[in-house]
């Protein structure tokens, strides 16, 4: 251990609390297994897909803070709505061509053939505008940075689940 | 009376017999494991009683030799042996002795603000599980009975773990957005959950409401 430049015995507290840390109130695609996909599958309609949105041009702290917001966000949908909706990996690196949006538009309809009634996206880059007709609900931080809060989320994704209009903040 | 010449013969430089230094007596000393220099046999015509008292068979409470090693020995071994095996058995009996966590409430809110509405009071707890510690937030939903018991209902939902809301639709229950479970006031199960909602341990004290760990509904059976 010594041989490494870094400190791991200093890491190996958090690292260890990262790894054993089980996060059993959120709904994660990679915690159901086969049998209980047949089961789940009628309830869990609801695909939630983090778009990290990295670009080329973020440094890593700065891809550390988006990060760390994006997770801030997804706890707000995560967790109160567990019950429905599956996280899936996040989407992290995006390019400057204009071709994200396709990719994304084609992920989400075909996820959508899969069983998914509803996609969710949630991304930390402000500045990340694409036009994606097969999102139902997209959330990403304000103009000057500021997070959703709880209720407008809440109230976005019941009025999505209920029929009505959604809106988009 | 005939000296038994065959004591006098014995070798001396084993120690077992000598004879006694006095000229008085009679007794040859024989040396006895245990007690040590004992009258032995009789060597020479005298009056012996003058000196009886002086070999009387003295029941010396003197260690041997051997004893004492024999002493020393188990007791050193039963030392090491204890301190190996006590925290053995410490380590054993630790569950029993290891106290319920209960001083785990914390304090909510004050006494006077329920009403028999449900409201929805955010809490933080400290949670210790494993090598993680977090200070977790967590809600409850407290109202007051029509016999004016005050309880707390956890807000998950028992179907898939979606967090409930209180007459969201307006019908005095509680309901889940996910998938259109109801809940009396009671937490009793009215669709789709298979369970009554949990409860919180409730303590009043000091006109403060204090909230325990979650528990199984206990007000509908």
């Amino acid at each position: 251990m010594s041989r490494i430049g870094v400190n791991i015995e200093a890491a190996m507290p958090a690292m260890l609390a990262i790894m054993l840390r089980s996060e059993n109130n959120r709904m994660k695609f990679s915690e159901i297994t086969r049998e209980q996909w047949d089961e789940l599958s009628p309830y869990l309609d609801t695909c939630l897909l983090p778009v990290t949105g990295i670009s080329s041009a973020a440094k890593p702290y700065e891809a550390t803070e988006w990060l760390e917001q994006l997770r801030d966000v997804m706890d707000l949908i995560e967790i109160p709505f567990k019950g429905r909706v599956v996280t899936y990996p996040a989407w992290h690196y995006i390019y400057n061509s204009g071709e994200l949006a396709d990719h994304l538009n084609e992920w989400c309809s075909s996820i959508k053939r899969l069983g998914f009634r509803y996609v969710i996206v949630v991304s930390a880059n402000k500045d990340l505008n694409v036009h994606c007709p097969a999102v139902d609900l997209w959330f990403q931080p304000g103009t000057e940075g500021v997070l959703p809060r709880q209720s407008d989320v809440s109230d976005a994704i019941r009025a999505l689940w209920s029929g009505q209009a959604p809106s988009t903040s | 009376m005939q000296i038994s010449s065959h004591i006098l013969d014995a070798p001396k430089h084993l120690g077992y017999y000598k004879l006694c230094p006095s000229s008085s007596c009679v007794f040859a000393l024989r040396q006895d494991a245990r007690y040590g220099w004992q009258r032995g046999l009789e060597q020479k015509m005298s009056n012996h009683e003058q000196h009886e008292t002086a070999h009387r068979p003295v029941q010396r409470k003197e260690m041997s030799r051997r004893q004492f090693l024999s002493y020393t020995l188990g007791g050193t071994t039963a030392f090491m042996m204890g301190g190996a095996v006590l925290p053995m058995v410490r380590f054993a009996v630790d569950p029993l002795l290891v106290k319920k966590g209960e001083g785990t409430y914390v304090k909510v809110v004050e006494e006077s603000k329920i009403t028999d509405e449900p409201q929805e009071f955010k809490f933080k707890i400290h949670q210790i599980d494993g090598w993680y510690v977090s200070d977790p937030e967590l809600a409850a939903w407290i109202s007051k009975d029509a016999n004016g018991k005050i309880f707390a209902l956890s807000p998950v939902c028992k179907h898939l773990g979606c967090t409930i809301g209180w007459n969201t639709k307006g019908q005095n229950e509680y309901d889940c957005p996910c998938h259109d479970a109801r809940y009396t006031k009671d937490g009793k199960n009215l669709a789709v959950a298979p369970n009554p909602l949990d409860e919180y341990e409730v303590k009043l004290e000091n006109g403060f409401v204090y909230l325990g760990p979650v528990m199984p509904n206990t007000r509908t059976s």
